[in-house]
């Protein structure tokens, strides 16, 4: 073909593209949201707030991207993307290090990781696991979990060994590897308890204050753009709203977001959601509303997690916690 | 000429034939400086300058030998991982290439686990070896050996079948063949599947802490990323560009020293 | 035999006692050993369906230099590899010594076209590799490798490796391979085709030079005609498909020869008696192209 027709093809498709630019509907802004993990049912108030048009009625587009993992902060605090999926004590380390990120919704009101040991090795209490080998991934959340529990029960360190196993908690459990793992309460005890194992379950929460996973944001964007973050909050909460109102009915529409999943997946899955479920209310959210945390709770697990070496310096609550978007 | 001018044309002399010496600390240098200077331009936590990195690493390794510990750790796992897997491929590489239709029955399950990335392999070696040494040196070894066993079939094959015949002439036997003929005239080809091994090998070492290890400069890595400490990341991934320097400057003095013949002057 | 042995013995014994250049008169041939044989030989087919070589006679005697000339791809290099022992004929036989098993450095040796040199062994190295393969007292093959290389008129280059050598000085260094286990019979496929004229001659003379020294038998394939006339006794054409010897040109121009015979009516009149004979050979069909497998 000749240059003249070439051309004409060019800018017709240049053309197409910018009609279909400017027909693409009315105004949404559109966000990111890191989810810093593979998709899966703990992401539920999301999928439903999307299906459900939440997110629509407050005006934004929410992109899902799962290809990073907890990198996702640093990119969060330079204000890369707008939203990100992560823990209360990831905040407070990464605001420890400078990175300017903060808490605005929570999702898992009780601080996740758990202890789990099968029946038989009789481990019930933290004191029972003097002289045992646990295994969990050795940096972060499950870390700062098992110290706190080490630290309340008063057995030190050097009593107990700490094997790192990255994420293959259940086959290490099941195969004997070690004598206990640490997991999130919400996903891998129903899943062991599903395949039929029994297991003992020593919680975390109870020795650490701290919420678990929510909805963060740069310091950035709450300054530049608080409708798009005071949007996000209010959808995400109508999310978990509906979610606990209609579990079935958000299962559903969970599952559409997983099409991988088979049939015998679905039903385990089914238990870890009704399991997450249950970790977005506790006594605080009963009073204040869902998704708020106390800031109480946040000033003293920082406390205790500078006290354990975990971070070098403290943040003031009111830079960790914006709870400000959550007001009706 | 006078004697100014003597001395200023001898200096002249003696840097033009020696500047290449010159150019690796002043490269080194200057990389340094610009790194500087960009980092200016970030938050110290997307890039870290590099005296923050410095003063970060004396801080965590505040010994020296907790520093060599992770270092060794992952160093021996890297060449433990590249012995065995390189000695245990020359030897399946002879005789592949003495038997082809062997090596085209084997060939569809080489590029199979080849084409899996070694990140995902990795866990399934931790989940059946355990969370210790064997498994990452194991990890390496898998790497390693399908990168000596394809140039070493194809150094072995490459041999020059008029050499071939002439040696048959001068009667030598099968042995001879192989020490004298076939086996030097490969060594360019396994030298350059040992050089790509070795890196490799650190690669694999490195994938298997990232699958579960409590030491080694991988661990470290997981460890930063986990507490959010760039200058951390910084320091265990410059540590792990000079060991990955270091195993292939060892080859390249090794390959200079065995291969005589193949020297530019 | 015992009247074979006192000739042989009597012409060492005169050999020793001159020295090289002095040597004047002709050399004559040691009278009826045949160093090689070929009898109605015939080698595999090709893919035409025609065999390479077919009913190709020759004979060679002891201490005569004998030339193989023929067009590129006539099987003159697959005729030197049967008597070497590396092809087995499909027909014929061949006998060489007498006998019709494969002979061993120690009594025929080749120098190929290429040189061929082990590149990761120094020149010395690469001399004493045939001595090295059968077992010898490690020390002698030095010495033995540095007389050989005397002879080839190679010294001063023993640490060096092939990469650093000339195309003369590498074609030197094969033939004191092909001399140092005192082979008598010398086989030569092409050896100076890749090399310079100067350099050639000057290979040419030295080739002359050791054939004086040592007596050795030595059978040349060529396709240069002015090589074979000026080197050779007796000058053997072949033509192609099928690949057999048609004829054969006497030289009696005697020896030593200098570079000034080229000039000569003589010279140029056996040059051209070989020519004749060769184009006979060709025939309708067109010189194949060398294909570059069958160089040995």
């Amino acid at each position: 073909m000749n240059k003249k027709t070439f051309l004409l093809i060019i800018s017709a498709f240049f053309l197409l593209f910018g009609c279909g630019l400017a027909l693409s509907g009315p105004e949404l802004k559109e966000v990111t949201l890191a989810m810093t993990y593979i998709p899966n049912v703990q992401f539920a108030p999301w999928y439903v707030a999307e299906a459900k048009g939440f997110f629509q009625e407050e005006g934004i587009k929410v992109n899902f991207d799962y290809r990073m993992d907890i990198d996702a902060l640093q990119l969060v605090g330079a204000g890369h993307l707008d939203f990100a999926v992560a823990g209360g004590d990831q905040v407070i380390t990464a605001r420890s290090q400078g990175i300017p990120v903060t808490y605005l919704l929570s999702l898992f009101t009780k601080f996740p990781p758990s202890v789990v040991a099968l029946e038989e090795a009789g481990i019930r209490k933290p004191q029972d696991l003097q002289g045992k080998k646990i295994g969990l991934p050795l940096y972060g959340t499950s870390l700062l979990a098992t110290k706190a529990i080490l630290r309340a029960a008063g057995i030190k360190e050097s009593a107990v060994e700490l094997v790192d196993i990255g994420y293959t908690q259940i086959a290490s459990l099941t195969q004997g590897r070690v004598d206990a793992v640490v997991v999130f309460t919400n996903n891998e005890p129903q899943k062991l308890r599903a395949e039929g194992y029994r297991i003992t379950e020593i919680p975390s929460w109870e020795y650490f204050s701290l919420v678990g996973h929510g909805l963060i944001t740069g310091e950035k964007q709450i300054s530049l753009a608080p409708q798009k973050v005071r949007a996000m909050v209010r959808a995400t909460r109508k999310g978990m709203q509906y979610a606990l109102a209609h579990p079935e009915e958000a299962f559903k529409i969970t599952l559409s977001y997983l099409p991988e999943l088979g049939e015998k997946q679905a039903v385990l899955e089914k238990q870890v959601f009704l399991a997450s479920l249950k970790l977005w209310e506790n006594e605080y959210t009963n009073r204040r509303g869902l998704g708020y945390s106390d800031p109480q709770a946040w000033h003293d697990s920082q406390r205790l997690m500078l006290e354990m070496g975990f971070i070098k310096k403290e943040t003031p609550v009111d830079k960790l916690l914006n709870q400000s978007f959550l007001g009706e | 000429m006078s004697g100014r001018a003597r001395g200023k044309s001898a200096l002249k002399s003696v840097m033009s034939r020696y500047y290449e010496y010159f150019l690796l600390p002043v490269g080194i240098a200057g990389f340094l400086y610009l790194w500087q200077y960009l980092s200016g331009f970030y938050d110290p936590f997307i890039l870290p300058s590099p005296r923050l990195v410095w003063e970060r690493s004396l801080e965590f390794f505040n010994q020296p030998q907790l520093f060599f510990m992770h270092f060794l750790t992952t160093l021996g796992e890297a060449g433990g991982g590249f012995c065995l897997g390189a000695l245990s491929a020359l030897p399946v590489s002879y005789f592949l290439a003495k038997k082809p239709v062997l090596e085209r029955l084997l060939t569809p399950y080489f590029v199979g686990i080849q084409a899996v990335p070694i990140v995902a392999l990795a866990p399934l070696l931790v989940i059946w070896f355990g969370f210790g040494i064997v498994s990452k040196v194991l990890v390496a070894a898998l790497i390693t050996f399908f990168s000596v066993l394809t140039t070493g079939i194809a150094g072995l094959r490459s041999t020059d079948p008029r050499l071939r015949e002439l040696l048959a002439i001068m009667g030598a036997t099968k042995w001879q063949i192989f020490f004298k003929l076939e086996f030097p005239s490969a060594l360019p080809y396994i030298f350059s599947g040992l050089r790509l091994g070795g890196a490799l090998a650190v690669i694999g070492a490195v994938s298997g802490e990232f699958a579960g290890a409590g030491k080694g400069l991988g661990y470290i890595v997981n460890f930063a990323r986990g507490s959010f400490d760039t200058p951390l990341l910084f320091a265990a991934i410059i540590a792990l560009a000079v060991l990955g320097i270091g195993f292939y400057l060892l080859f390249f003095i090794a390959e200079y020293l065995a291969i005589p013949w193949k020297r530019k002057r | 035999m015992h009247a074979l042995t006192c000739f042989r013995v009597f012409y060492f014994l005169r050999m020793m006692m001159t020295t090289g250049s002095g040597l004047r008169e002709v050399r004559k041939v040691a009278s009826g050993e045949k160093v090689v044989e070929v009898i109605d030989l015939a080698s595999a087919f090709e893919d035409d369906g025609l065999p390479e070589l077919a009913g190709v006679n020759l004979q060679i005697n002891a201490g005569e230099i004998v030339s193989l000339v023929g067009p590129s791809g006539c099987g003159k290099s697959t005729l030197l590899r049967l008597i070497a022992g590396v092809l087995r004929p499909i027909a014929g036989e061949i006998k060489v010594f007498g006998e019709n098993k494969i002979p061993g450095w120690t009594r025929l040796s080749l120098v190929p076209q290429d040189a061929l040199l082990l590149p990761w062994r120094t020149v010395l190295d690469n001399v004493r590799l045939p001595l090295e393969l059968s077992a010898g007292k490690k020390k002698d093959t030095y010495l033995k490798a540095r007389e050989a290389l005397a002879l080839a008129n190679l010294t001063g280059v023993e640490d060096k490796y092939p990469h650093q050598l000339s195309g003369g000085m590498k074609q030197r260094a094969a033939l004191a391979r092909a001399l140092v286990g005192q082979a008598r019979l010398l086989l030569l496929d092409e050896p100076f085709a890749a090399l310079d004229a100067i350099t050639r001659s000057q290979l040419h003379l030295e080739l002359l030079r050791i054939w004086e020294r040592t007596g050795i038998t030595v059978l040349l394939v060529t396709h240069n005609i002015f090589e074979a006339v000026f080197l050779s006794h007796r000058v053997l054409v072949m033509r192609e498909k099928p690949g057999r010897v048609i004829g054969e040109i006497r030289v009696d121009l005697g020896f030593p020869r200098t570079l000034k015979l080229v000039g000569t009516t003589e010279f140029s009149r056996l040059v051209g008696q070989v020519q004749e004979l060769l184009e006979e050979g060709w025939g309708e069909e067109a010189c194949r192209e060398e294909q570059g497998v069958k160089v040995l």
